[in-house]
């Protein structure tokens, strides 16, 4: 028997349309023990206490990104924040800021995909490909590092208040999408990209809050990467 | 709308009082303006307003303008760094920094201004 840690209280935002218009907070009380994640407590909520609360998750292993949630103040996928991590016995779950909610943790994400779409999050190569890998050096790999990793769980864009007051803004997630290719050797479209972002709604609408920074489960760093894109974008575009 | 309960860090205390400083500072200058306008109604009309502005909640008001000005230009050279990728780091303990020399500053002028000032 894993060691257990005593009883939590879980306060999570419910919300289903279709009964009231008005959101509300349900209060649920368990027993957790040591290495439970807060998805595992979702889960035996779900399966003991309350059939109908509703929230995405499928890997369970920080790696689809599908289980992002607002926990205690803060973005973090529930498949990967231990409870024992957290501070006090009252936990507060919400879905993630900024997405429209359609139930209970479960928010629309299609904001978040439009965003990426608009910075062409894919390998572009005008001189063709050649028949073989396209090779990078260690040094180039690891220009972009801070960047590849992401999973696109849309936490660092929904903890990024410049997106809350305008979701037409692109957002952190899709700006560090934009620095994984325009910083990456073998791609050949790093001018196009530059002008996307350098619009009103790119970089310029970062106030440097630096949220997305502690919002990244993986421990990327969007902020960093925008501060380059900036540097980027004044040098190349002016 | 929904309510956002998202956690405060220090970037977001250097957000919204950057601009609430900006905008406090928008609405002095404004006011600045109008007090300027009266040298050109003669020596008179100055020299009374001048004299209304130094009463009491005047002077606090004018530390209140100090601290604003201490911090949007301190800060301000705080985000223009971070804009340009200086000090990403550590941008927590530079928020304090700039903070505790906006305090010292503005406390120390503050008194000055209230108390010992002509
Ligand atoms: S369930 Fe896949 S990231 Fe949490």
């Amino acid at each position: 028997m894993t060691e257990s840690l005593g009883k939590y209280t879980f306060r999570i935002f419910r919300y289903d349309p279709e009964r009231s218009a008005r959101p509300r907070r349900d209060t649920f009380e368990m027993e957790v023990s040591r290495g439970m994640t807060v998805l595992d407590c979702l889960q035996a909520i779900k399966a003991e206490q309350d059939g109908t609360l509703t929230f995405r998750r499928s890997c369970r292993s920080a790696i689809c990104g599908s289980c992002a949630m607002n926990i205690n103040g803060k973005n973090d996928l529930a498949c990967h924040l231990q409870v024992a991590l957290l501070r006090g016995r009252r936990i507060a779950v919400e879905p993630l800021p900024g997405y429209p909610v359609i139930r209970d943790l479960v928010v629309c994400m299609d904001e978040f995909y439009d965003s990426l779409m608009r910075v062409l999050p894919w390998f572009v190569r005008k001189t063709g490909f050649p028949d073989r890998e396209l090779p990078q050096s260690p040094a180039d790999r690891d220009r972009i590092d801070n960047a590849v990793n992401c999973i696109l769980c849309g936490s660092c864009t929904s903890s990024c208040p410049s997106f809350w007051y305008n979701n037409r803004s692109i957002g952190p997630g899709a700006l560090l999408k934009a620095f994984r290719f325009i910083f990456d050797s073998r791609d050949e479209a790093r001018g196009e990209r530059l002008a996307l972002v350098d619009g009103r709604d790119g970089v310029w609408r970062c106030r440097t809050v630096y949220n997305c920074e502690e919002a990244c489960p993986k421990g990327l760093r969007p902020n960093e990467a925008i501060a380059a894109l900036k540097i980027a974008a004044l040098k190349e575009t002016v | 709308m929904r309510r956002y309960h998202y956690r405060w860090g220090e970037g977001m205390w250097s957000h919204v009082l950057h601009r609430v400083s900006g905008l406090a500072l928008l609405v002095y200058l404004t006011m600045h303006i109008w007090v300027i306008h009266h040298v050109q109604k003669g020596e008179e009309s100055y020299d009374a307003l001048m004299r209304s502005l130094s009463t009491a909640p005047f002077r606090v008001g004018e530390s209140l303008l100090l601290a604003a000005i201490l911090f949007h230009s301190i800060n301000g050279i705080r985000i223009a760094a971070l804009d340009a990728g200086i000090g990403m780091r550590n941008h927590r303990a530079t928020f304090w920094i700039v903070f505790a020399v906006c305090a010292v500053l503005g406390i120390t002028g503050g008194i000055y201004l209230v108390f010992l000032a002509e």
